[in-house]
């Protein structure tokens, strides 16, 4: 089977990854109908369209749709995706935007303004102190507007 | 019609609307010209800012920021072979080698002008076309509607990237999602998980934010740390050979520009087409009907022409299809629903009778901003073109705050942020695997929509699928959709 693939042009990374996305979205899908729906949607008598109708249709056609992406998956080839990628950064950038969301909800919004441009300048690769600091109290003064706004 | 757009005309022509299209002009050029913030994802940052202005304002203002992006998108694309918008990427291929010869002033006029009449054509066809459709879509019942949106949302999908199975689902799930939330007709909570804020659904001004702005800053930053050769822009003093434009060149250029605001037009009607198909669509039309002398690829102030004043038509034009039967055919225009509903106005069919005033007064701003556009991108072509400069690593930190702001300012709650956060990561994983977060945002936008036509054709047609056949209009929207599916797939499916 593998040889097979590969004579049609198939790389075993590509096949792989729609594995993997098969897996997780025809996961979620099932997750969803049998686990998610009956218990966080009531099911009542609705006129016309019951509450949990649409969301159901909704994953079904979701599962249906990855299947056959699947299936297509393995007899036509796919190009793998090559790009070099920085998860790392992707993830601290998240971890900053959280950070300073949470020190929105303890310290206000000014602090976590300077938390955010600081923390991401930070990430990004700055390493000169005074731009630093000037990131930091931009996103801090940008704040301040917001707060002095009212908006 | 002439007297709601004297009305109109009454309330655009008001200091506040006129501030606030001055003021999302000069906006839009700044995100225009700067590399790395796309017109959607600036327009997603700009709705919070319309929290305290009037509707009209708030729609002059957002209107301003779409149009000036456009054309201010040029700058960078034109001076630095970076485009500041990826509807803009098609203005590298003449625009770059027009500046490398010391013609980049004379190039930011025609692109300045082509722009400026691009988009003063289609709002002068959307004022003629969206009324006369709206009423032909008022004739339509919820069958028509719901089949309406299921082949709007097939085509989106087939044209949002290179997986039509993919964009499938993603417009599903962005259905999908707006049902979390309070049903709209039992008041059941629907996937809540017992969370108070959840039930008035996903906030939409983090949806938008952070599958758009947040994503894509996600990337840029991936980009630029990824990137072997750290330099921001490339910067080589060029010596300007020709700043002027002649007679003869406007004469030259015109069939050019007429014809590519038609494609821009058309690209604008036709949902999922959007600026940036509207742009390459018109940049090779061009080319295939070439003259001889012409130099595309070289530097040829047509190919300029071609792609900016497409890519300006396609917003208003896109709006057509939006107010006359409430379908957004692009992310600007599913943007500019949220901004709409924000201020209490429901666009679609019935927006013509509920707020005549409104929308001929937001008409009457789009000229106005086309003109606005003109002279502030006249005057202060210099300056932008010095904006382009500024680095990407001061821009991105700065684009999370605003994202920030723009989530938070909605509900005035930590939990809209977190939850941008949670779309623009899930966005990110969407992107990475080819998922189209334009379809899921449209399929978001239109979903409420979609469930009410769907509960409302279920009544009329009593549960029995069988009596869909009675209503040939959405009979025939149905074997469109198919047909469409059936056609792309047979195109190939060039990322499943």
């Amino acid at each position: 089977m593998a040889q097979e693939h590969e004579r049609i042009g198939i790389s075993r990374r590509s096949l792989t990854t729609a594995s993997v996305e098969f897996v997780i979205v025809g996961g979620a899908s099932l997750i969803f109908i049998f686990w998610i729906a009956p218990r966080y949607i009531a099911s009542g008598s609705n006129l016309g369209l019951a509450p949990d109708m649409l969301p159901i249709a909704c994953a079904i056609a979701i599962g249906t749709i990855a299947t056959v992406q699947f299936v297509r998956a393995v007899f036509v080839p796919a190009r793998a995706d090559s790009k070099r990628r920085s998860s790392a950064l992707v993830l601290g950038l998240i971890v900053a935007a959280v950070t300073s969301c949470l020190v929105i909800d303890a310290f206000g919004l000014i602090a976590g303004g300077a938390v955010m441009t600081g923390s991401g300048a930070l990430l990004l690769g700055e390493r000169r102190l005074l731009a630093l600091l000037a990131m930091t109290a931009g996103g801090a003064s940008v704040m301040f507007l917001v707060v002095w706004s009212g908006l | 019609m002439l007297e709601n757009l004297s009305t109109g005309a009454a309330d655009a022509f008001s200091l506040s609307a006129l501030a606030a299209v001055l003021g999302g002009i000069l906006l839009g050029y700044l995100v225009g010209v700067l590399p790395g913030l796309s017109r959607p994802a600036a327009l997603a940052v700009a709705v919070p800012i319309t929290y305290s202005m009037a509707p009209i304002s708030a729609i002059a203002f957002l209107v301003g920021v779409t149009k000036a992006s456009a054309a201010g998108g040029a700058t960078g694309a034109i001076l630095l072979n970076t485009p500041g918008e990826p509807s803009s990427a098609a203005t590298c291929f003449d625009g770059y080698p027009l500046s490398q010869k010391g013609e980049g002033t004379r190039a930011l006029k025609v692109a300045l002008y082509a722009s400026v009449f691009g988009d003063l054509v289609a709002t002068v066809i959307l004022i003629l076309m969206a009324a006369p459709l709206a009423t032909v879509a008022l004739m339509m019942g919820p069958v028509e509607m719901t089949a309406v949106m299921i082949f709007a949302l097939t085509f989106i999908a087939a044209l949002s990237g290179p997986s039509m199975s993919r964009g499938l689902i993603a417009g599903i799930f962005g259905i999908l999602v707006s049902t979390i939330g309070l049903d709209p007709e039992s008041a059941t909570p629907r996937m809540t998980f017992g969370t108070v804020e959840l039930l008035d659904g996903i906030p939409i001004i983090a949806a938008t934010v952070g599958m758009l702005a947040f994503t894509e800053m996600l990337f840029q930053a991936e980009r630029y740390r990824t990137r072997t050769d750290r330099k921001d822009t490339a910067h080589t003093q060029i010596t300007e050979r020709e700043r002027r434009l002649f007679w003869s060149d406007i004469k030259r250029v015109a069939p050019t520009t007429v014809r590519s605001t038609g494609i821009g037009i058309a690209a604008g009607i036709i949902p999922g087409l959007g600026p940036t198909i509207g742009a390459f669509l018109s940049y090779a039309v061009a080319k295939k009907t070439a003259r001889a002398g012409d130099q595309f690829g070289q530097g040829d102030i047509k190919g300029v022409a071609a792609t900016e004043a497409a890519d300006n038509a396609v917003l208003p034009a896109s709006l057509i299809p939006l107010f006359a039967i409430g379908l957004p055919g692009s992310v600007s225009a599913a943007i500019l629903v949220s901004a709409f509903m924000l201020h209490g106005v429901v666009p679609g069919p019935l927006v013509f009778e509920q707020h005549p005033r409104l929308i001929y007064g937001i008409y009457v701003s789009m000229i106005v901003a086309s003109i606005c556009m003109l002279i502030v991108g006249r005057v202060g072509l210099t300056f932008f073109a010095r904006i382009t400069r500024v680095p990407i690593a001061i821009i991105i930190p700065f684009v999370f705050l605003f994202c920030i702001i723009g989530s938070y300012v909605e509900r005035d709650s930590v939990f809209s942020v977190l939850t941008m956060i949670a779309l623009g990561a899930l966005g990110y994983v969407m992107q990475r695997f080819g998922y189209s977060v334009v379809t899921f945002l449209i399929g978001f936008v239109v979903g409420p929509l979609f469930e009410l036509s769907l509960r409302q054709a279920l009544i009329v047609t009593n549960n029995d699928l069988t009596q869909v056949a009675d209503h040939p209009i959405a009979v025939g929207f149905l074997i469109a959709s198919l047909g469409s599916i059936v056609l792309f797939l047979k195109r190939g499916d060039r990322g499943a």
